[in-house]
């Protein structure tokens, strides 16, 4: 074992060199930040301890982020998982075309999540957007909208385009979750004359279970650290109304050039990530009997 | 001997060589992305006259500053940058950019110049650059819109405007007559400035203390204007969205009619080849309250030299012919900024030019933009260093009172306290 550590280290070394600039030295570095007060527009940058982190907890602003990071989360995971989860069902079934539409899925997910925001923003434009023209020709409106500066028009616009390239990435893995449950499995429920509600809830659904909770935890930490979709169309706004952590951690880093209290609301955001993650796995990850 | 000669000529050689490598480094220059075909025609202008290659590698506008400030804390490859007004301050007061009063030179510009852009282009008494371009903001509209709804002058006071307004999108003519730069950003807090100018102030006194959070105040009243605009839907509620190129845009479309915009965007609107209704914009001067007759703001783009520039005698070539006299005494770069595009200028003698006098008339009324200018109100607050944190820290509260119903006093007293606070 002993002779085996230094050969071992030296094959690994590449993997964890790259682990070590990427993942470990960021962290440590934005950590040792989060504990000064660094501006980049002052060359004094002293330690501060713990002061960063007691002067966000204690502004209201914080928790009002942190309710619309809340409230952008539910709402964008819970469509995604839906939605998600109804689309692997259906492409779970054999029918014509389902290689076609297998592929088309992929659509939303290929697109980058910029020119994802700049085609929802060209989409909802208040002068020449689609959607304004749709809805005043079918009659839902009387005069052109501006989705992204009211509310709650802007969270549900932000909401429906982050959902949109999302959905692909949860509606896949889920499709192969179901794709692993025994034929046998199946067929048996239908021999014991299982209907399709008893199917969905009380066979297939605890059997994929695993896989939804991992597809729920990925999820919950993409939408908690949005960032794209709220740069590109609405920049926070109207207001406040949809600044989210990912977008205040940008704001106060990189346009009040704090880089100290930015890195203490990231910080932050690892530990709620972090806290949401293991929660989901305590309550949700149990044995299928 | 003949070693020790062959030994100094190579090194001569080799000297000669390293100097003519370091001067035949091309100069970098970055800035927003504005026509940048016609900044590389003007850099191959300059270097067949001093035989220095500059290079311009433009940042897009939304993202200058973020990159650009990066770009200076892990140290700059560029000689020259452009500048706003607006983070002059902030980096010039953390070293960045170099103090040009003490080039060779420079005390000619100081005649040329007015003192109100010499100051506009300092700061704690050190010049920092040379004017890319300046002017104020405008009061643009569409005179046929005008014509339809059977209005025959423009607005000259606040109050009239939303009357007007409110004419024109009884007649059909407009939905949303009046479209402002109210977008997160500097937009939201020049256009308010602008309209707290024309309600007679600003937001601070001549000390820097706040004064916009006392109720009556100009910027007060100008909040207060704005959010019943807004509330009656005569201002466009997609100006909570809207910059510079959007305003412009929505004019030139038809869809709006009135709208505050930097100068020399009538020149653009009034350009067959870009606005759909090309002839139809006027200026106007910027409404007041009755008791003040007109406000605006003014500002100046400039050229700076970085502070790690290597090269910084040929710098301060490339910005006296970007931001001055180029080698046949003339204002080259300027003028032509002018003439093209309707770049507005701070170099006094342009105004002198018979081509530029001519050409603004075209687009223009050169007069009320006389006129306008001498409304012009003083913003010195802008270049205390903390201004630029401090604004940052206002432009989402400002929209959500612009947005809300609640007494603006509590919010207001906030952004007073944290200017304050900052100051302290």
């Amino acid at each position: 074992m002993k002779n085996n550590f230094w050969p071992a280290l030296g094959f690994l070394s590449p993997a964890l060199l790259v682990i070590l600039a990427t993942i470990i030295f960021p962290f440590g570095y934005a950590l040792f930040l989060s504990f000064h007060k660094w501006n980049l527009k002052y060359r004094s940058t002293p330690f501060v301890g713990f002061k960063n982190y007691d002067r966000i907890l204690g502004s209201d602003k914080f928790w009002e982020i942190l309710g619309t990071t809340a409230v952008f989360c539910v709402l964008s995971v819970t469509l995604i998982m839906v939605i998600g989860y109804l689309i692997a069902l259906l492409l779970n079934e054999n029918f014509w075309g389902r290689g076609a539409l297998r592929a088309l899925l992929l659509v939303p997910w290929a697109i980058p999540e910029v020119v994802n925001g700049i085609l929802w923003k060209w989409l909802l434009d208040p002068g020449f957007g689609i959607l304004n023209r749709v809805l005043i020709s079918i009659g839902m409106i009387d005069e052109y909208q501006s989705w992204l500066t009211s509310m709650p028009s802007a969270m549900i616009s932000v909401v429906i385009a982050y959902v949109w390239t999302h959905v692909p990435l949860a509606a896949l893995i889920l499709l192969a979750g179901l794709q692993s449950i025994s034929k046998d499995v199946k067929d048996a429920s239908l021999v014991d004359g299982a209907g399709l509600f008893h199917r969905l809830f009380l066979i297939t659904t605890p059997l994929v279970r695993p896989v939804l909770v991992v597809v729920l935890i990925f999820e919950t930490i993409f939408a908690l650290k949005v960032f794209d979709v709220i740069y590109v169309l609405t920049g926070g706004g109207p207001g406040r109304a949809t600044t989210v952590l990912g977008w205040e951690i940008y704001s106060r880093t990189f346009i009040n050039l704090s880089f100290g209290r930015g890195s203490a609301l990231a910080m932050l955001l690892g530990l709620i990530t972090l806290t949401v993650a293991l929660l989901y796995f305590k309550f949700l990850n149990r044995e299928v009997d | 001997m003949k070693k020790t000669m062959y030994t100094l000529l190579g090194l001569i050689i080799l000297t000669a060589f390293s100097v003519s490598t370091i001067k035949a480094k091309d100069l970098k220059m970055t800035g927003w992305p504005y026509k940048p075909d016609t900044v590389t025609e003007n850099l191959g202008v300059f270097k067949s006259q001093t035989g220095i290659n500059a290079k311009f590698l433009p940042i897009p506008s939304d993202s200058y500053h973020d990159k650009m400030v990066s770009d200076f804390a892990t140290g700059t490859d560029f000689d020259v940058v452009y500048v706003r007004d607006n983070f002059l301050a902030e980096w010039a007061s953390a070293g960045w950019i170099h103090p040009i009063q003490n080039m060779p030179g420079f005390d000619q510009y100081r005649k040329d110049l007015s003192q109100a852009s010499i100051d506009q282009l300092s700061v704690d008494g050190n010049v920092y650059g040379l004017p890319y371009y300046a002017g104020m903001m405008a009061f643009a509209y569409n005179a046929d819109h005008l014509k339809k709804a059977g209005i025959k002058t423009p607005p000259k006071t606040w109050s009239e405007l939303l009357e007007q307004a409110k004419k024109i999108k009884a007649a059909g003519i407009s939905d949303k007559p009046i479209t402002l730069q109210l977008k997160k950003g500097n937009y939201i807090i020049i256009t308010l400035e602008v309209i707290a100018a024309g309600f007679g102030g600003t937001m601070f006194d001549s000390k820097h203390n706040p004064t916009f959070q006392k109720a009556g105040s100009a910027f007060w009243s100008a909040m207060e204007w704005t959010r019943k605009g807004l509330k009656a839907g005569l201002i466009d509620e997609a100006s909570l969205s809207s910059g510079d190129h959007d305003v412009v845009n929505m004019l030139s479309a038809g869809s709006h009619t009135f709208t505050i915009v930097a100068d020399y965007n009538l020149k653009s609107m009034n350009d067959p080849e870009k606005s759909k209704n090309a002839g139809k914009f006027k200026n106007a001067l910027i409404p007041g309250n009755g008791k003040t007759r007109s406000g605006t703001t003014s500002y100046v783009r400039l050229y700076s030299i970085t502070a790690d520039s290597k090269d910084k005698a040929s710098s301060w070539k490339l910005l006296q012919f970007l931001g001055g006299r180029d080698a046949n005494n003339e204002y080259f770069v300027a003028k032509k900024w002018a003439l093209n595009d309707g770049l507005g200028f701070a170099q006094l003698p342009l105004y002198e030019d018979p081509d530029i006098r001519n050409s603004l008339g075209k687009w223009t009324n050169p007069d009320v933009m006389a006129e306008q200018s001498k409304y012009s109100v003083n913003r010195g607050y802008r270049f205390l260093p903390h201004f630029s944190d401090w604004q940052t820290e206002t432009w989402a509260e400002l929209q959500e009172m612009l947005m809300g119903d609640d007494y603006l006093g509590g919010e207001l007293e906030k952004l007073a306290a944290t200017w304050e606070d900052l100051r302290g």
